[in-house]
């Protein structure tokens, strides 16, 4: 292995260490514990009760179908939301808050290039996430089945979009905390995950009342913010090829606009990840520790 | 033969430092350090040691000037790969054990040397027995050889100690002066910041002492210390003499005989460090602010 990607790899191999030992992964473990409890109730009462709603334009299995995918629509919302806590609180203390404590310097004196610093906390929260997002759509989608729902085929490209969301997420962390310290760089992410929300939400009432500019602006927003837009694309995956009321009812649904997980937003979702990454290297390049 | 650091009309001034009415950190500083010298770096709070020290390990940006490690401009990998440093402040994660982060910090360092080099580092260190040993159950003064030992690592031309000695009891600081010494043994050169003008004065070849960001001072202690006088053994006691010089014990031993009295001893007093130390930031402008 060349010396970048073993550099990368070896600090990529310290922040997951720290990731395991500061119990951050036991508390997003404890609280996913605890959704997919709630959620596997929520969907065994929900798909359980449906006959009792079925109507002769609504027959039963496509009831059914329609609640088993807005139930995965909940699933890839929630598992984003947590994924992103993840990735944040892996990020978050990358460069000011480490170098605040003296954890950083001992790191920065060494040949290592500032890039290989950044890349590999990126690819950390990456990893960690990933992993993480793989479980527990899984989990959703063992449970909406159990429940008598029918998840959908393409779980992989719902992972993969939302492991690219949570990757930006990261950059934009690791970005953010060459600014601001710990919590201040907590707190500044997670509110850009709110507002990538809130632009996705926007964007859809824009569509559904018919208002150009609305939908135009509040798109433009989640095109910035590409973690916004994987996540849109994610929750595409995962009505891809559905239709009838089951697709219409994720359309429709309170978790924002989806989107095609295309190759264009594939190519512009890692030039955003490059590009964020250059960014806080050049900062840190810049930074007086 | 290449000097282990070399710095050239060295300069620092901090963003925002002439709004708030403050000079350059560092206004100019040259400073060499020949291969297997120590060279203790003194100065009052804030005198610019930090900034110096800082932007040879490539932590701080120069505003002006060069600084050179074994010929390599500092900041770069190729410079990085030839020192090595111990913050004042530093942390390491305490989930490690004293052998991991040895192992990590080799892989950083990019050196070969294996398990052998890192029981070697223990050994000196006096930690031989602590591979095991968490750094998080660790005293302050042995989380402060680790660090040593870790500075250590890969055989640095140059080691950049910045109060290393601070956490330390006695038997400790015996311990720093030793190793420093087998440093400056094995041809490898040290540049030593500190408080402690005693434990200096004990160990470096050279001393530089600067005030509000110049090198005020320069040379070896005994040569900073001056002349303190001579002081005589007399019939009736001591007798010192604060003006005479090693070159006016002859006459003045033969002036006390004539006079009848019988010399039972003659010492050379020299001037102390401390001594030099407080006369060279008095002349200069006392305390920096």
């Amino acid at each position: 292995m060349t010396s970048w990607p073993r550099d990368v790899w070896l600090v990529a191999l310290l922040a997951l260490s720290e990731l395991r030992h500061r119990r951050s992964l036991l508390v997003v473990s404890v609280i996913t514990a605890g959704f997919l409890a709630l959620y596997g109730w929520g969907a065994f009462e929900i798909l359980g009760d449906l006959d009792q709603g079925a109507t002769a334009d609504l027959p039963p299995e496509e009831t059914a179908r329609g609640a088993g995918f807005i139930l995965m629509g909940i699933g890839v919302f929630a598992t984003f939301s947590l994924a992103s806590v993840l990735a944040v609180f892996t990020t978050m203390n990358t460069v000011k808050g480490e170098a605040e404590q003296g954890l950083l310097q001992p790191l920065l004196v060494r040949p290592v290039d500032r890039s290989a610093v950044v890349s590999g906390r990126v690819l950390a929260a990456t990893v960690a996430g990933g992993i993480y997002c793989a479980i527990v759509i899984t989990a959703v989608s063992v449970l909406t089945s159990s429940a008598g729902g029918s998840p959908p085929g393409n779980l992989p490209q719902v992972v993969l979009g939302l492991t690219g969301a949570v990757a930006i997420v990261a950059a934009f962390g690791v970005l953010v905390s060459t600014f601001l310290g710990s919590a201040a760089t907590g707190l500044a992410a997670t509110m850009l995950i709110s507002v990538g929300f809130f632009a996705s939400l926007v964007r859809q009432i824009g569509e559904a009342t018919d208002s150009a500019s609305v939908e135009t602006w509040a798109g433009r927003v989640t095109d910035v913010l590409g973690f916004n837009a994987l996540y849109e694309g994610a929750l595409g995956s995962l009505t891809d090829g559905v239709t009838g009321i089951a697709g219409l009812a994720l359309q429709l649904g309170p978790f924002g606009q989806q989107r095609d997980l295309s190759t264009a937003l594939t190519v512009t979702s890692l030039a955003e990840l490059a590009i964020l990454i250059a960014l806080a290297t050049w900062r840190l390049r810049r930074l007086d520790l | 033969m290449t000097a282990a650091l070399q710095t050239t009309e060295l300069r620092k001034q901090y963003p925002g430092a002439q709004r708030k009415g403050r000079g350059d950190a560092l206004g100019g500083v040259d400073l060499t350090v020949a291969p297997g010298e120590i060279v203790g770096l003194l100065g009052p709070n804030g005198a610019g040691k930090s900034t110096l020290v800082k932007i040879v390990c490539g932590l701080v940006r120069p505003s002006g000037g060069t600084a050179l490690i074994a010929g390599q401009e500092a900041g770069t990998r190729a410079a990085a790969a030839r020192l090595g440093y111990l913050a004042e402040l530093f942390r390491y994660p305490p989930w490690l054990t004293a052998e991991a982060l040895l192992t990590t910090h080799q892989r950083l360092a990019r050196s070969g040397g294996g398990s052998g080099e890192r029981a070697e580092l223990l050994d000196l260190v006096g930690l031989g027995d602590a591979a095991a040993v968490k750094v998080g159950s660790m005293s302050k003064g042995m989380q402060q050889r680790l660090g040593l030992a870790q500075s250590l690592i890969g055989r640095p031309a140059l080691v950049l100690l910045d109060e290393p000695t601070s956490a330390l009891d006695p038997v400790g600081r015996a311990l720093v002066r030793d190793v420093l010494g087998e440093l400056s043994a094995r041809g490898q050169s040290v540049l030593l910041s500190s408080h402690l003008l005693a434990e200096v004065e004990q160990v470096a070849d050279r001393v530089a002492i600067i005030a509000r960001g110049q090198l005020i001072a320069e040379g070896s202690p005994r040569d900073l210390g001056g002349a303190g006088g001579v002081e005589f053994e007399l019939a009736s006691g001591t007798s010192l003499h604060p003006t005479l010089t090693r070159d006016d014990i002859p006459d003045e031993i033969e002036r006390l005989v004539a006079r009848g009295e019988r010399v039972y001893g003659v010492r050379e007093l020299r001037g102390t460090l401390e001594q030099a130390y407080l006369r060279a930031v008095r002349e200069h402008g006392g305390e920096a602010p």
